[in-house]
């Protein structure tokens, strides 16, 4: 008797447990943004099934998003870099950095390789407003973002 | 960031002359400091590029072995140290100070030579002045450092490793690096 219920939530669970490593930084650099700006990220309702229907298609080369937004938040002054070099149990590369005086934002691009696969963690300020993301990408993904610097730190300025 | 239409290509000479002369090595860096938080407060926007020769050997073995253009680039990157590109964009014109640009300069001595200096003027009007520098080290070109420089823009490459010029071409337009160089390229804005 199948059951796909069961099924999904093993092959979820499964991708969680790989993704574990590379969760608990993610988790600390939100956690650590939290305390410093004494701001709670903001809940997105399902969320998780975005994230599922991700995994299972590799949406744009992304096979794995997790992501926390700030809205509103007074952590204009936290230093964002020094957030995520402090809080990474394994090395973050910065990549790109781009920052606009003009309209106030910050974007940073960070690196890693993980077991063969190819992650980007991306921390954008616009204002007010701050994200957290961080994406297991497919070689193509990760090359179209170091070939295109200029175009990558525009896409990911949220 | 404009091109730097034909820089290279008319350089060879030069080039030549300078390999041919093998200067002694020393401990002249070839990366250099490129971020300069003063100027960075000044400019509407920078955009900052560091890719290590790790991360680059690692975008190298992405690249696809059949594509003659990528086989190109991952022959030239894969034993680079590193590419370092830094942009710095303002909203006025004199927004930046020659003298910022005479730190970037103080750093290019011993080993590195200037072998291109060329001031032009768009179709605008707007000049464009790109000076490249080559390090030599016993004969072998290890480091290549491009700043090119408009009234609202600046922008510094320093590519860290051994280079062959005759490929450079294809790293055009790729990592943060201007496009233009060997002169292949059509400028965008009609301008020669």
């Amino acid at each position: 008797m199948k059951r796909p219920g069961f099924i999904i939530a093993v092959l979820f669970l499964s991708n969680l447990l790989l993704a574990l490593p590379a969760k608990a930084d993610f988790r600390e650099i939100v956690r650590s943004i939290e305390q410093k700006g004494r701001v709670q990220h903001t809940w997105i309702p399902f969320f998780w099934l975005g994230r599922m229907v991700v995994h299972m298609h590799a949406i744009e080369g992304v096979s794995d998003i997790q992501l926390a937004t700030f809205e509103k938040s007074e952590i204009s002054s936290i230093d964002l870099d020094s957030i995520v070099r402090a809080n990474s149990k394994e090395r973050w590369q910065p990549i790109i950095v781009a920052r606009s005086n003009r309209d106030h934002e910050q974007t940073y691009i960070y690196s890693r390789e993980e077991r063969g696969q190819m992650q980007l963690l991306i921390v954008a300020r616009d204002g007010e407003d701050t994200t957290v993301m961080q994406l297991r990408v497919a070689p193509e993904r990760f090359l179209a973002t170091i070939r295109n610097p200029g175009e990558s730190s525009e896409r990911f300025a949220f | 960031m404009r091109k730097l239409r034909g820089v290279i290509s008319n350089s060879i000479l030069a080039v030549a002359l300078i390999v041919s002369v093998p200067l002694v090595a020393s401990a002249q860096p070839s990366r250099l400091i490129l971020d300069f938080p003063d100027l960075s407060g000044k400019a509407s926007e920078t955009v900052d590029v560091a890719l290590d020769g790790s991360m680059l050997r690692l975008a190298a073995g992405f690249l696809s072995s059949k594509d003659a253009d990528e086989v190109r680039i991952r022959e030239l990157v894969r034993d680079l140290k590193g590419i370092y590109v830094k942009n710095y964009s303002f909203d006025k014109e004199g927004q930046y100070d020659p003298a910022d640009v005479q730190r970037v300069r103080a750093q290019l001595t011993g080993t590195w030579q200037k072998i291109v200096n060329v001031k032009s003027r768009n179709r605008a009007g707007t000049s464009e002045d790109v000076e490249i520098y080559l390090q030599n080290v016993n004969g072998r070109i290890e480091g290549m450092t491009i700043i090119a420089s408009e009234p609202k823009e600046l922008t510094l490459v320093n590519i860290v490793g051994p280079i062959d010029l005759q490929k450079l071409s294809a790293l055009e337009g790729q990592f943060g690096i201007p496009e233009g160089l060997s002169g292949d390229a059509p400028r965008k804005d009609g301008s020669q």
